[in-house]
């Protein structure tokens, strides 16, 4: 292999690596919305009873306005209240859905019920009340009452769920988590190891080139 | 190979046997009178007492906790020396993934927790919540802290659920006792 091949064998390696690297880095923050994003709402759900009364959802939880959206505060729930997927409210009050801790009505906004505990393989992504029954659209499925209505899949979803590992569940996005913090690992390690391979075969040896007098001088025959 | 097939089979055979055994399934570690030595000691004289809060004050705690309270009325258990009361317990159950654990908690009067204790479990998974490990959280937290997952209290890996509900539960034990035995507002 000739010289040129062998170093653009090299940096493309290199290129290719920094973009494993990054698709690593940014795969495995995804995963963990709410550590990149402050309070920032995705949905927001008004009491039916009173129209001062909100509840706003985004990554990182929960929150209350009495006040019409002035000033808010976190909503208290038996279980951690981030990664709220879908908000709702209706006649029979509000619902939250919680990914790892299933879905919870409440009358009032303050005291909450269990209806339903975290789907498997699918996140819940939207809800809605239909005559006081809840109404769930998951990425799978519609359920009204009860009644599982399968929903055709694009195969941009499934390329989608197979990247963030909900193709498998809870459990692959842990494996495509540990997945990304391997391959960090190794991208990191190994341009370390390049680096260091490459800087080893840099001849360190560099020859000491004296004046010409000095070397006349210690080479002369010395007069006695 | 060949040798190795049998005792393949029926590890895999003995695997699958607990999904054919009963429905039910109870793990007691603890039962009520050592739950309650393990709280009080054995030195306190330990009474009980019934309370039944009013609605006002089931509203105040509902809201505090954000969730219904399950019982109507809540019995305590008081340790006293002499006349004055050195610890309440609560023997509590909360669903854990679908069915309850049992479990006890002391409660200081300074309402800081004592000690929780699990008594009787009764999933198949999850039990991790009874280890020291997990439990040790507890004692010291006052009425007040926050004890949520990822926040305070560091949950058991595989024990999700359940360490949501024994926090939850300590939660509960503490804005009871505050509540009913002290008359305190949350």
């Amino acid at each position: 292999m000739s010289r040129r091949w062998r170093v653009g064998h090299r940096w493309l390696g290199v290129l290719a690596a920094l973009v494993v690297l990054v698709s690593a880095v940014t795969g495995w923050l995804m995963q963990h919305e709410s550590w990149l994003q402050g309070r920032e709402f995705k949905s927001v759900a008004l009491d039916p009873h009173s129209s001062r009364h909100l509840l706003a959802a985004g990554p990182q939880g929960l929150w209350r306005s009495e006040d019409a959206g002035v000033t808010w505060k976190p909503v208290t729930m038996p279980v951690p209240t981030e990664h709220v997927s879908a908000l709702t409210a209706g006649g029979a009050g509000f619902a939250v859905a919680l990914r790892d801790f299933g879905v919870w009505t409440s009358t009032d906004g303050y005291i909450w019920d269990r209806v339903l505990d975290a789907p498997e393989n699918e996140r819940i992504k939207a809800l809605s009340f239909q005559e006081g029954k809840l109404v769930y659209l998951t990425e799978a499925a519609l359920i009204v009452a009860g009644q599982r209505f399968e929903q055709p899949r694009s195969i941009r979803r499934l390329v989608h769920d197979w990247h963030t590992g909900w193709a498998l569940g809870r459990t692959g996005t842990i494996l495509v988590e540990a997945g990304a913090i391997a391959t960090m690992v190794l991208t990191a390690s190994g341009l370390v190891l390049a680096w260091r391979t490459r800087r080893r075969k840099r001849p360190t040896f560099t020859p000491q080139i004296q004046p010409v007098d000095d070397a006349t001088e210690q080479f002369s025959p010395v007069a006695h | 190979m060949r040798t190795r097939l049998p005792a393949l089979l029926t590890i895999l055979l003995l695997g699958t046997m607990p999904a054919f055994a009963a429905d039910t399934y109870e793990q007691v570690y603890l039962s009520e009178p050592e739950a309650v030595r393990t709280i009080f000691g054995g030195d306190l004289k330990v009474d009980k007492q019934t309370v039944t809060p009013t609605a006002a004050q089931r509203t105040m705690m509902e809201r505090y906790l954000g969730r219904r309270l399950p019982d109507k009325d809540v019995t305590f258990l008081v340790g006293r020396r002499g006349h004055a009361v050195e610890c309440y317990g609560l023997i509590l159950d909360e669903i854990g993934k679908h069915d309850p654990i049992t479990f006890i908690v002391g409660v200081q009067p300074d309402l800081r927790v004592k000690d929780v204790a699990v008594m009787v479990f009764r999933e198949r998974r999850g039990d991790g919540v009874k280890r020291r490990r997990f439990l040790a959280q507890f004692p010291g937290k006052r009425q007040g802290d926050p004890m949520m997952l990822s926040q305070d209290i560091m949950p058991i890996s595989g024990s999700t659920m359940s360490s949501v509900a024994v926090s939850a539960g300590v939660k509960r034990a503490l804005a009871l006792t505050a509540v009913l035995m002290l008359g305190r507002t949350l």
